[in-house]
């Protein structure tokens, strides 16, 4: 075997002692995570005495209609705030990155407020205007969910802008001007030349608002009503009360879908991003 | 960049949607929330402006058995949780980012994605997570406890399980626990950057490592570590799930406190009087992070 | 252990080679010694290995095998800052975040002096380098001549036994390039230390350097000072790499007692070597451009016809470009007289070339 090479002064990596302390953290972020995904195949009543390898908790999952209404409550709404928020925080995106305009460093401002204010102040502040406008209580589902989605929205738009805005950076002007000495009109350079260079910048900024929304507690928890239940909501109501398997098992599938589809599209940004000849 | 009376059409058209929704549902809120904190609550349903400071006064409520400040206390303490939090978060999250940005090319975004993950988890599965491990009956005791009775400590007498769970440790180690993945980005991105023969100048130059690190790496990261300090801070500060699911009675924080107020103790002024609070803190917070930028550029001009 | 003895050079390479985990090898066993008191020169294309080479003896890499040895004690496992060496890097690496004088002060400060001493000792260093004024400005403010200057004096502040300077001269722009070569030699002659030098730019090395050592692909090519590089280099690599020069091919015809005849596809050439090859063997003739004579013969010298093709004005001197008989063309240096003679051949006209044979070299 080749003798290892001697470690140069700046490769910390290569120290041991580096080493073992990445190798806490990630123990540290990791095992309570795989603790509980393990506990969801117990065959027991309770989650922190393994009894035996099983998937009743699954099954038992598929009893609660509560959390899976829960459930389907939180895929929709998250669905309908990605459109929105996508759509919203792209076109100020670009409006931020090709025009200069009196009060654009006002709105940029105000646009990172919601990213750094207190969750808790934006779901009191919302739930408060919710209520002073007397918006309807007892509308038919979905449309149950709209004051939910207008506050998801509202909070997860300026994150779409900063990521697409951080994509737009890298744009080379040439492109465009090289269109338009072709031909092209404004509509037709943005469909043809923009917007496919966006698009891997449109991934990432729909799965954080994906991803906001379907983990958030705080907000929804102040907008949301007993027949709204979302299935962060749902579980932390559970959570207080007893420890059951069936979280778990929930926590697991979330887990899951979240991890996959992540990668996926962290797989898919280095792949659009690299083909398109930035980095 | 051109200026939007080019294309005035376009740019109307780009931007209305985000300043609609902007002030319709982020500033008017806001704004009511200012006036409902100027209100009184005659009952449990209704709330009627006028304009009063009750709500304000009332933050400067004191216990009558103890003389203590409740609410004043109650900030104070998630002033201090949250910079213990932040601290925590920076000393682990610095060297995590100097490993990622160190290692070899190849190495990096699998790294990256291996710390970040965590974050991309739902906050309350990982807190649940957390309770999991805390709880007297929990796995870190029941590890613990195994380790114990099976090695020579057995001969101390029968393992005492820490009780964990519902303390401000507890409260602490779970803000940082989710925290932690958030703050190594930018710090990374940061260390990345970073042109490297500065390093190597200031060992060149006969300095160690620690040295090199707090008086060449640091201040050279300082914008990156302020950020990360700051998107760390405000949340911790505010938090709500983490304090409740993990502090229990014995540690509330702020947040706990106000999300009280709108639902058992029924006192919306108040409550919209102590998230303004909240709203206040942070905009200081903001402001500090800006003047301190703003001083650092001055500086250069003045020694020119 | 360290036996020190006065024939023993200052600084030592011992069989040092530098494998990198890709499996490239940069530095390939290479044994080099240099004195205590000259400017050394690693001259070669870029992926050589000279700059390894360099960063090794800093401590900034570690070898994979070998020693180095610096004023008689071993370095080879000693940490950068403990090492009595100090480098000026490429980009100059001032510290933007500290002024002039702080940048100055960093290293005296980690050597524990007093207060006073370092402001002394950082006046003295600005003087040197002529940047007196400058003490209290940001890096930023400074060009980037006055930045390279600054870390000159940073390093030379703690009085190394070496400076190391890497690519000295590759950012700045010609006119200061000049100021600075010349600065640079002065300097080094003040402070009496030896300079090591890694450049790409031959005119650099040949300019300021005693003793130049040419590396490609991780070794040593040829060492020598510049004027033996020049006039007997030992490959068609030095010959090319160090100025220009012009390439016949052929074989050997004969082997005299000092010279060598060659026959080549546009004519036999008589030319002195170095080495002695064998008849048969293949060789180049060489001859740099500056050692033709145009249509001005002597009737003992090597004689080639050309075609004159195209010619660049240099203001002191001009290149032309020659086709000789079977296509090949070469580089002609022609002085431009200061009584305005006219002597560049005109476009097409047939040339003649001539040279003598100690004016050639013989390459294998």
């Amino acid at each position: 075997m080749k003798p290892k090479a001697p470690i140069s002064p700046l490769e910390y990596t290569r120290r041991w002692w580096m080493r073992t302390l990445v190798a806490v953290v990630l123990v540290f972020l990791y095992m309570p995570i795989f603790a509980m995904m393990l506990f969801s195949f117990n065959d027991s009543k309770r989650t922190v005495v393994w009894e035996g390898f099983s998937l009743q908790p699954y099954r038992d999952l598929l009893q609660q209609q509560t959390l899976l209404d829960a459930l389907g409550n939180s895929l929709v709404i998250a669905f309908v705030t990605t459109v929105l928020a996508t759509t919203i925080g792209t076109m100020l995106a670009i409006a931020l990155w090709r025009f200069s305009f009196r009060g654009k460093a006002v709105l940029e401002a105000l646009n990172g407020l919601p990213i750094v204010i207190p969750e808790i102040c934006m779901g009191v502040a919302i739930m408060i205007f919710f209520n002073a406008i007397n918006w309807p209580k007892n509308l038919p589902w979905p449309f149950s969910l709209t004051s939910i989605i207008i506050a998801h929205t509202a909070f997860c738009f300026p994150f779409v802008t900063l990521v697409v805005r951080a994509r737009l950076a890298g744009f080379d002007r040439s492109l465009e001007e090289a269109a338009t000495d072709l031909g092209a009109s404004t509509w037709q350079v943005y469909r043809d030349i923009i917007l496919p260079y966006l698009k891997p910048g449109l991934i990432a900024g729909a799965l954080l608002a994906m991803t906001l929304s379907l983990d958030d507690f705080v907000i929804t928890f102040f907008t949301s009503s007993p027949e709204t239940l979302t299935f962060p909501v749902k579980i932390y109501s559970q959570v207080r009360m007893s420890v059951k398997p069936y979280i778990n098992a929930a926590s697991t599938i979330l887990i899951l879908v979240t991890v996959a589809v992540t990668v996926a599209a962290a797989w898919y940004y280095q792949r659009a991003a690299s083909r398109n000849g930035q980095k | 960049m051109e200026s939007w009376k080019r294309q005035p059409r376009l740019f109307s058209l780009l931007i209305s949607p985000a300043i609609i929704w902007l002030t319709l549902f982020f500033i008017i809120p806001l704004g009511f929330m200012v006036g409902l904190s100027l209100s009184v609550q005659p009952d449990a349903t209704h709330t009627v402006f006028t304009g009063t400071l009750e709500s304000y006064y009332g933050i400067l409520d004191r216990n009558p058995d103890t003389g203590d400040y409740i609410y004043i206390g109650v900030i104070l303490k998630s002033l201090m949780i949250a910079a213990i939090v932040t601290f925590f978060c920076l000393a682990l999250g610095y060297p995590v980012a100097l490993a990622i940005a160190f290692a070899p090319a190849k190495w990096r975004p699998i790294l990256l994605l291996l710390v970040i993950l965590p974050f991309w988890t739902n906050l309350l599965i990982r807190t649940y997570a957390l309770m999991s491990v805390f709880r007297v009956n929990g796995f870190f005791n029941n590890i613990l406890a195994w380790v114990w009775n099976h090695s020579r400590f057995m001969l101390l007498g029968t393992y005492q399980p820490f009780d964990l769970l519902y303390t401000n440790t507890a409260v602490i180690v779970g803000l940082v626990y989710i925290h932690l993945p958030f703050m190594v980005l930018p710090l990374y991105t940061a260390v990345e950057k970073l042109d490297r023969s500065y390093l190597e100048a200031s060992l060149d130059l006969g300095a160690g490592h620690w040295r090199t690190f707090f008086k060449v790496m640091v201040p050279l990261t300082l914008p990156a570590i302020m950020a990360g300090g700051i998107i760390t801070f405000i949340p911790a500060f505010g938090a709500l799930v983490t304090p409740d699911l993990l502090g229990g009675v014995n540690s509330q924080m702020i947040g706990n406190i106000i999300e009280r107020q709108f639902k058992a103790a029924n006192n919306w002024p108040f409550g919209a009087a102590l998230s303004l609070i909240l709203v206040y803190i942070t905009f200081i917070l903001l402001a500090l992070q800006s003047w301190m930028a703003s001083r650092r550029a001055k500086l250069d001009d003045i020694r020119r | 252990m360290n036996t020190v003895t006065s024939t023993q050079p200052f600084i030592r390479f011992d069989k040092v080679r530098k494998e990198f985990p890709n499996g490239t090898i940069a530095v390939n066993d290479l044994s080099l010694d240099i004195s205590g008191n000259e400017f050394f020169a690693l001259l070669g294309p870029s992926g050589c290995g000279k700059t390894t080479l360099l960063r090794m003896l800093s401590g900034l890499e570690m070898p994979t095998s070998g020693r180095i040895w610096v004023d008689g004690q071993d370095i080879t496992d000693w940490q950068p800052q403990r090492r009595p060496l100090n480098m000026v890097f490429q980009s100059y690496a001032v510290f933007p975040h500290m002024t002039v004088g702080e940048n100055i002060a960093y290293g005296l400060k980690i050597e524990g002096r007093g207060r006073a001493e370092i402001a002394d000792e950082v006046k003295k260093a600005l003087a040197q380098v002529q940047l007196s004024d400058k003490i209290d400005r940001m890096p930023h403010q400074l060009s980037g001549g006055q930045r390279q200057r600054v870390a000159l004096a940073r390093a030379l502040v703690l009085k190394p036994k070496v400076l190391l300077l890497d690519e000295p001269l590759s950012a700045l722009d010609k006119r200061l390039r000049e100021d600075m070569q010349l600065g640079l030699i002065h300097l080094r002659n003040e402070v009496g230390i030896t300079f090591i030098m890694v450049t790409h730019d031959q005119e650099e090395a040949m300019s300021m350097a005693s003793r130049i050592a040419v590396m490609d692909k991780g070794s040593i090519v040829q060492l020598g000072t510049p004027r033996e590089l020049y006039d007997t280099p030992n490959s068609r690599f030095v010959a090319d790499f160090l100025g220009s020069i012009n390439l016949i091919e052929g074989t050997v015809q004969a082997v005299n007692d000092k010279s060598v005849v060659v026959d080549t596809a546009v004519g036999r050439y008589i030319n002195m070597a170095d080495f002695t090859p064998a008849v048969g063997d293949k060789v180049f003739l060489g001859i740099r451009p500056e050692m033709f004579e145009v249509n001005d013969h002597d009737p003992d010298e090597n004689r080639i016809e050309g075609t004159a093709l195209e010619t660049a004005y240099y203001g002191d001197y001009s290149l032309s470009l020659v086709r000789l008989a079977n296509g090949q063309t070469v580089k002609v240096f022609i002085e431009n007289d200061v009584d305005g003679r006219n002597k560049q051949p005109a476009y097409g006209s047939n040339v003649r070339l001539s040279w003598s044979a100690t004016c050639g070299v013989l390459l294998p």
